[in-house]
């Protein structure tokens, strides 16, 4: 493939990401956490506070948040318009760090068609949450990186490295899942810079990747600060906030008690996460399973994507994003909700674009590629009323939802949620 | 000198001139009015009928940003529910408003102290207890709790999303100037003479000393609050 059509058929999937992204989005009611996301980031904003909703994540979704509802007002497109742009530039971001990384424009088309069009991916982009912000601000801060890496000449594309640094620091101001795809590109770059004996390079890569993420997440901080707070006490109450976060974090009753471990996401089809929101009267269940043809097939391609580098000697950043993404959730002490598998799945869709442009190679293969893909699209097509919150207009899907009934757990109804 | 160390320069010096900026935006965001020793002489105390009137106070005075020292059995700091005060609609344009006017709405003696850390009132709240019901403290506060941090013989720290709260039945060690309030309750256990005493001993600086009386809390006895004029009226009188 040219790389003209190449990125002509980016720009397809950038549209056709965008398209089921945006489509019915004024009609699909606010579930309660997009309702306290407002008022949390008002509260941000006029006062430094990070209440009522998921104070223990940084503060970088409540400013986007509160400069979106300044631009549109509190209407949809203002609430969520920040992770529909996100949650669509994803999809060719993708689509180029994978050409950039491999110049393999199959398993790059791929891999951000498999984003473009997973359930999970279209679900939070139409939420106003962070999930998809941490996303892609670490695709593009790791596309950097790999644009600094390539070819060698590390001294002309210096630049780049304060850069990925800068747009590590907006992922790691979005969710703490940036920290691990971070380390892997920090291990990266200043290999790179050991390797051609550019040492001024390597450390200029450490420097970039500690000092500045941290002086990005501190800006985002600063309303907090001008409560009257010092560098002491933020130290004080990021520890806090972080202890409450990975270790004492008890939840699992905000609204689902199902799937709440990371090692059943590429195991068993289906796990989500659900939204209930009520208009008029009706109600409309948002759920976010990954596609179960695409997802199902991730733990095979990563093993024979490790097998492939380590035979053919080439590199293994995807693998290894993937596997630094991944593991700390699968060992996390404390339940991990399906959207937090946006962190990984990016790197989950180039294993199997990789996997799948190789199997592609032979006559036999294509085919089997082919309706692999037929069904993929097909599932996903099935699958979109979940994201859209239509998912009790299907009798099929209505199914789906049986078991994120709250009212299953009586118990946990009136959970207060951080307490 | 090479582009790349110039530019490893220019990123530790960006680091550290955000960090010294935050820190002191943040101390700039304090108010204080004249901090004296707590036992110094003529220090001005303000007599109260409850915690609510203290809300009231400290937004008179243009309090911000403060670290409060509360002598009292009471905690004052059961937070309100949001669910209660927001829009029961998920339909857009959210409805926005005000949530601290609604807080302040909701003002009781039980939640003052929370109400006020969400209006930057106060940053850190420093309990000192009786010691009896310092140890039930103790004995009911699992470690396994999310908001608090450690549990030790004569210290419990806690943080409300990260502000700290200390509890503990002794005074705290602080150099920074504090907002000083000592409730009825505190002088059920113990007289004013000791309780003036250990105050007098200590190096708390204050800016406002408050004594609340806790008029409508049934569980104070009159002896507490008739120990409690007794008490301001040492410090008025030193």
């Amino acid at each position: 493939m040219s790389a003209g059509k190449f990125y002509i058929i980016l720009l397809l999937i950038a549209l056709l990401a965008a398209a089921v992204r945006v489509y019915g989005i004024t009609q699909q009611p606010a579930t309660a956490d997009e309702i306290e996301m407002a008022f949390t980031a008002q509260n941000y904003l006029e006062r430094g506070i990070f209440l009522p909703t998921m104070p223990h994540h940084p503060n970088l979704r409540n400013l986007l948040l509160s400069l979106s509802m300044s631009l549109f007002g509190t209407g949809a497109l203002g609430v969520r318009g920040f992770s529909l742009l996100f949650g669509t530039a994803c999809a060719p971001l993708l689509g180029l760090l994978l050409y950039r990384l491999t110049s393999n424009s199959y398993a790059s088309v791929l891999a951000a068609l498999l984003l473009a069009i997973d359930p999970v991916q279209i679900t939070y982009s139409r939420q106003a949450i962070q999930e998809v912000h941490t996303e892609f601000f670490t695709l593009a801060a790791v596309l950097v990186i790999i644009a600094y890496m390539k070819d060698g000449a590390l001294k002309r594309r210096l630049w780049l490295l304060p850069v990925a640094g800068i747009i590590f620091g907006l992922a790691l101001a979005s969710k703490a899942h940036a920290f691990f795809p971070l380390i892997v590109c920090l291990f990266y770059a200043f290999r790179a810079g050991i390797k051609e004996k550019q040492y001024d390079a390597a450390i200029l890569s450490v420097l970039s990747m500690t000092f500045l993420p941290f002086t990005v997440f501190l800006l985002t901080d600063a309303l907090w600060f001008l409560r009257g707070y010092d560098l002491g006490e933020w130290f004080f109450m990021r520890h806090a906030l972080a202890q409450v976060m990975a270790v004492k974090f008890v939840g699992p009753a905000m609204e689902t008690l199902v799937d709440t471990r990371a090692w059943e996401w590429f195991i068993i089809p289906l796990r989500d996460y659900s939204s209930f929101a009520v208009l008029d009267g009706r109600s409309y269940v948002t759920l976010g399973p990954g596609n179960p043809f695409v997802w199902l097939l991730v733990l095979p391609s990563a093993a024979y994507v490790v097998f492939s580098a380590i035979r053919r000697r080439t590199d293994m950043i995807i693998p290894a994003l993937f596997i630094a993404s991944y593991i700390p959730l699968v060992f996390a002490r404390r339940p991990i909700f399906f959207l937090s598998a946006l962190a990984v799945a990016p790197y989950a869709y180039c294993l199997v674009g990789l996997a799948a442009s190789d199997m592609a190679r032979s006559s036999a293969g294509r085919k089997v590629i082919y309706g692999w893909l037929a069904a993929v699209v097909i599932a996903g097509v099935l699958l979109y009323p979940l994201s859209i919150g239509r998912t009790m207009d299907y009798e099929y899907l209505a199914k789906l939802t049986e078991r994120h009934n709250p009212h299953l757990h009586p118990e946990t109804l009136n959970f207060n949620k951080y307490r | 000198m090479s582009l790349a160390r110039t530019t490893s320069l220019c990123i530790v010096f960006i680091f550290l001139t955000t960090a010294l900026a935050l820190n002191t935006a943040g101390k700039h965001a304090r108010t204080y009015a004249a901090p004296q020793p707590v036992s110094a002489r003529g220090i001005p105390v303000h007599i109260l009928k409850n915690e609510r009137e203290l809300y009231g106070l400290y937004k008179s005075l243009g309090i911000r940003g403060r670290i409060m020292v509360h002598l009292g059995r009471y905690l004052h700091f059961v937070d309100i529910e949001p669910d209660a005060l927001l829009a029961k609609t998920d339909r857009f344009p959210i409805q926005l408003f005000n949530m601290l006017d609604r807080y302040e709405g909701l003002l009781s003696d039980r939640n003052v102290l929370w109400t006020a850390m969400q209006a930057n009132l106060l940053r850190e709240i420093d309990y000192v207890l009786p010691a009896p019901m310092f140890e039930e403290r103790k004995r009911s506060l699992a470690a396994s709790r999310t908001d608090v941090l450690s549990i030790s013989h004569n210290r419990i720290v806690a943080h409300d999303w990260g502000s700290r709260r200390t509890l503990s039945p002794v005074l705290p060690d602080l150099t920074e100037p504090v907002l000083l309030n000592i409730d009825a309750s505190y002088l059920e256990e113990a007289d004013e003479q000791a309780v003036y005493a250990m105050l007098a001993a200590s190096q708390l600086k204050a800016d406002v000393l408050t004594v609340t009386l806790s008029e409508d809390n049934p569980e104070i006895s009159a002896v507490a609050r008739q120990r409690l004029i007794k008490l301001a009226d040492l410090f008025a009188v030193r």
